[in-house]
């Protein structure tokens, strides 16, 4: 169950590629892929965070891990900061952290059978010895609903579902605290997501898991998370209850996201925000806010002062200045 | 044409036979045999190198003579017969025991120089591409300046330093052999640590000695086989080339290139045995590692699967 206590602090995260050209290599700009981001998951909450492809979503989500390494700001995890870690000390902070991968074809070893893989984590971390591995990889694949004949398989011999069953077998072989999912159903035939979905929250229960959900489906989205966190061009626009962002949201992009999602019932009117433009190129982001360019409420301090993400009630989070207004 | 009903046997579907899998769970290595086992030229290369490392250790064993073992006066330059097999040399030494000998320096030569390559360019090329940014940057240029130097020059220079024999003509042929295979797993593993696999293990906490010899370099098996295999004829040949100048293994020791050099002077003459036997397994050896390497690489690629 959620509690109030908050086992991820993350604080002004930015990561910036340098984009290099000439003779000598030489900085000639950077790619702002995450800017300046904040948030806070609480621990045994699902916090799910959307944005449209390329707005910086799963580099957040690899930077709070450092597989890639953060330019600035601070990864608050238990307390401690994980961007000072030293590679020792990181590498022990693993076990708390895992993540399941998006593309289930990719993300597993095609050398190894399936059993060798979720035992990788035991064995990289020294936990138990060969007999009592094999005996926690039978209960970690009945556990994601495998059998453990399935244990002597390679990756190809498996359909998408089952694979990303391995994925999650994987990551909860170390009994991680957060997982970071980094749009674990996107690649999934629609029959399967649910599957995948359902077996992510009973294993929620069971572990006593936290969750950081990355997505770019509403539907799902608003099916697992507890809170949403909507990413544009590197920055987190909005934050909120799930529930409280989906029926009231406050960001102009919020309300365009949303009314994009489709209503499957054929005589429901609504109101639909069609956006112009194309998102801006995060080597050169707009000065201001960044969704200036495409705002249909723009106003003239949008364009100069980059709007505050701040609190707007009831931990309901949105970086407007329509909000000053 | 209709067939009667009472024919047909009704199958049950049984659930819990529903996810057993009727092939035996294949390895990658074991699915790349069966396809290379259906290549009769690679099998025939295989065969023939298999042999001929047979006939390398054991051939000298078969005969009587040595193949330092000189017969002056009437042995001198006899014709292949049931004495010597493949007949005698202008020293009187054994054709057939010299050949078989030289079957052994070159084959270990060519075995050995493909070794030292395998090990200095895979973990030189893993780390390098792994390391990726300005470690990979040094390692690279150190290369291509290695590259650029000429191989012949190298490998004349270590002849002159350093006593004339296999080991020499190894570590020669082994300062710039590597280079090749440093480039080709580099490039597989820059390509490869891309992967999601590989991100997942980092997530892990695995270490890079895990990373590299666990996930990158195992999935790199294949084009580094491929590449091993061109590596040992060319080194075989090499060798030839450099004993053919005067620059191999020296008297009495006889390998493939000696002994074309020594029967050389005796081309037009009469005694054809002396060139026609060491030249004729030599091309074998070649042909036999490039029919291999052919087929193994169209057996290890995926791509070739029917």
């Amino acid at each position: 169950m959620t509690s109030s206590e908050t086992l991820l602090q993350v604080r002004n995260l930015k990561k910036y590629y340098p984009i290099r050209g000439g003779v000598f290599g030489r900085k000639i700009g950077e790619v702002k892929a995450v800017d300046d981001v904040s948030f806070a998951v609480k621990k045994g909450e699902t916090l799910g965070i959307v944005g449209e492809s390329g707005c910086g979503k799963s580099t957040t989500g690899r930077s709070i891990l450092r597989l890639e390494e953060p330019t600035a700001g601070e990864v608050e995890f238990e307390g401690a900061d994980l961007t000072k870690l030293s590679g020792e000390e990181m590498r022990r902070m693993r076990r708390e952290l895992q993540m399941v991968f998006q593309d289930p074809f990719a993300s597993l070893n095609p050398r190894q059978t399936a059993g060798s893989i979720i035992e990788e984590p035991l064995i990289v971390h020294g936990l138990g010895d060969a007999k009592e591995r094999k005996e926690k990889v039978k209960e970690l694949l009945s556990v994601v609903g495998l059998d453990s004949y399935h244990a002597g398989r390679y990756p190809h011999q498996f359909s998408g579902g089952q694979r990303q069953r391995i994925g999650i077998a994987r990551a909860l072989a170390v009994n991680p605290k957060l997982i970071v999912a980094d749009e674990p159903v996107s690649a999934l035939d629609v029959s399967i997501q649910s599957q995948v979905l359902n077996l992510l929250e009973d294993l929620q229960e069971t572990y006593d898991l936290t969750y950081l959900f990355i997505a770019h489906d509403l539907s799902v989205v608003r099916h697992i998370s507890d809170r949403v966190g909507v990413m544009y061009l590197g920055r987190m626009v909005e934050l909120a209850d799930r529930d409280e962002l989906y029926e009231h949201p406050i960001h102009p992009y919020t309300r365009a996201l949303l009314s994009a999602v489709p209503v499957p019932d054929p005589d429901a009117k609504r109101e639909r925000i069609i956006l112009t433009g194309d998102v801006p190129s995060p080597t050169n982001s707009p000065k201001g806010c960044a969704f200036h360019t495409r705002c249909p409420h723009v106003m003239d301090i949008c364009r100069e002062k980059r709007p505050e993400f701040k609190d707007q009630g009831s931990g309901h989070f949105a970086a407007c200045h329509l909000t000053e207004a | 044409m209709a067939i009667p009903a009472h024919k047909f046997e009704r199958v049950e579907r049984k659930v819990e036979q529903a996810e057993t899998i009727r092939k035996p769970s294949i390895s990658y290595w074991k699915d790349a045999w069966l396809r290379l086992r259906k290549n009769w030229l690679a099998m025939l290369g295989l065969g023939l190198i298999i042999f001929l490392v047979i006939m390398a250790i054991f051939g000298p064993v078969f005969s009587k003579y040595t193949y330092y073992q000189q017969d002056l006066g009437a042995g001198q330059n006899m014709e292949p017969s049931s004495e010597h097999w493949f007949g005698t040399d202008d020293l009187g030494r054994d054709v057939f025991v010299r050949t078989w000998e030289g079957a052994r320096i070159s084959l270990q030569i060519g075995f050995f120089a493909a070794l030292i390559d395998l090990v200095v360019g895979v973990l030189y090329g893993g780390f390098s591409g792994y390391k990726g940014g300005r470690t990979d940057e040094v390692m690279m240029r150190i290369v291509d300046v290695l590259w650029g130097l000429p191989y012949l020059l190298v490998v004349i220079l270590f002849l002159v330093v350093f006593e004339p024999g296999m080991w020499t003509i190894i570590m020669a042929l082994s300062v710039t052999g590597w280079l090749n295979m440093a480039r080709l797993v580099r490039g597989q593993v820059l390509q490869l640590k891309e992967q999601e696999y590989v991100m997942a293990a980092q997530t892990l906490g695995a270490s890079t000695k895990r990373l590299l010899f666990k996930h990158l370099i195992p999935n790199t098996m294949g084009p580094i086989l491929v590449m091993l295999t061109f590596t040992v004829p060319n080194a075989i040949f090499a060798e030839a080339f450099l004993s053919f100048l005067g620059l191999g293994v020296q008297a009495p020791v006889a390998s493939w290139g000696t002994m074309i050099n020594d029967a050389l002077v005796v081309v037009l003459s009469e005694e054809w045995w002396r060139l026609f036997f060491p030249a004729f397994f030599l091309s074998l050896t070649l042909l036999a590692f490039n029919a291999f390497g052919d087929g193994l690489r169209d057996a290890l690629d995926p791509k070739m699967r029917k």
